[in-house]
């Protein structure tokens, strides 16, 4: 991701530019917590920055579901295990 | 599951030792129904040669009899000879007392006549006594023998049974060890089928063992798999490698005179 536009703007320039610097941090959040996520911590939490924010809760749901799905196999794999031992 | 296998091979162990032991019990069994049929074969061929031997007798015993009966008529001719001469000695007797001196002589030969007719005459008697006492005890000897032969007949079918018997018997054992060799068979197959069991419940053990280390790669919320270090999880993303960070200068303000643009 290109870094925060430091550059002095004017005028609708510079609402444009706010709103990039916005998305810019937006982004490299979902990719902090994303990399977080690829390195197994299933704990993040994705905060929806607005009702409409359909990225972050469909990442949210799917980390929720591979919560349930990884909980479910090591149960299963416990269970297994005691049963074979 | 292993150690239910553990368990079901133990009791395969078990029940092939028991079904060995049954086994040699059985063959034992065998042998010595063999030995009885052998024996009862032996008694019964005894029993049938006893049978004829006693039927020989009996038979000897009813020629014994007869030949009895012939000389007691015989001895009735003896003793009726011995009268006759008794009665001819008193007549030469009485004839030669009549021939007065001359007959002296003959009176001694016709009383000595008499004296050997008497004797004759006793011995018959005695003889005939003997011969009925002899007649008497070979009736009864007989009749006992008779009685006997069914007896013995008897006894040879009934050791014929126990010979059909053991036959059976025999059967019975052959069967039996047919059936501990299925037994065992099985039991076998067991034993094999539980060390498989074992081996396929270790194997799923140590799979699920590894399972369970590779999911422990994810930290969840429920806190299961806090056990195990965040050290020892993989990565898979090389940290190192950082984003690229182009800077892109948008050169918003290279002309801010507004010149080229139209303003709203």
């Amino acid at each position: 991701m290109p870094s925060i536009i430091t550059d002095h703007c004017n005028g609708d320039f510079n609402a444009i530019k706010s709103n990039l610097n916005n998305l810019i941090t937006a982004i490299n959040t979902i990719i902090e917590k994303a990399r977080l996520v690829a390195n197994g911590d299933l704990t993040v939490t994705l905060t929806k920055r607005s009702e409409n924010d359909d990225l972050m809760e469909a990442l949210n749901d799917m980390v929720a579901q591979l919560n349930t799905i990884v909980l479910q196999i090591m149960e299963t794999a416990q269970n297994v295990s005691t049963g074979s031992g | 599951m292993s150690n239910t296998a553990l368990q079901i091979a133990q009791g395969a162990s078990e029940q092939a030792s028991s079904a060995e032991e049954v086994s040699s019990s059985v063959e034992e069994m065998q042998s010595t129904i063999q030995q009885n049929s052998e024996n009862a074969i032996q008694t019964e061929r005894t029993a049938n040669t006893a049978a004829k031997g006693i039927i020989d007798v009996s038979d000897a015993a009813q020629q014994s009899l007869n030949a009895i009966r012939l000389i007691a008529d015989k001895i009735k001719i003896i003793n009726a000879i011995a009268e006759k001469t008794d009665i001819l000695a008193i007549n030469a007797a009485i004839e030669a007392a009549r021939a007065g001196e001359h007959g002296k002589g003959f009176a001694v030969v016709a009383s000595e006549v008499r004296k050997l007719a008497e004797t004759s005459q006793n011995a018959a008697i005695e003889i005939n006594e003997l011969s009925t006492t002899s007649l008497k005890q070979t009736e009864g000897g007989g009749r006992l023998m008779v009685n006997i032969i069914p007896d013995i007949q008897k006894t040879a079918s009934l050791v014929q049974e126990i010979a059909v018997t053991s036959g059976e018997q025999r059967v019975g054992a052959l069967q039996i060890t047919q059936a501990i060799e299925q037994l065992s068979q099985v039991t076998q197959q067991n034993s094999a089928a539980a060390e498989e069991m074992s081996a396929t419940s270790e194997e799923l053990a140590s799979q699920a063992e590894s399972l369970h280390k590779a999911i422990a790669f994810f930290k969840t919320t429920n806190n299961k798999n806090t056990n195990v270090p965040q050290a020892q999880r993989k990565t898979f993303i090389n940290n190192d490698v950082k984003p690229k960070k182009e800077t892109v200068k948008i050169k918003i303000d290279a002309d801010d005179s507004g010149k080229d643009y139209e303003m709203y």
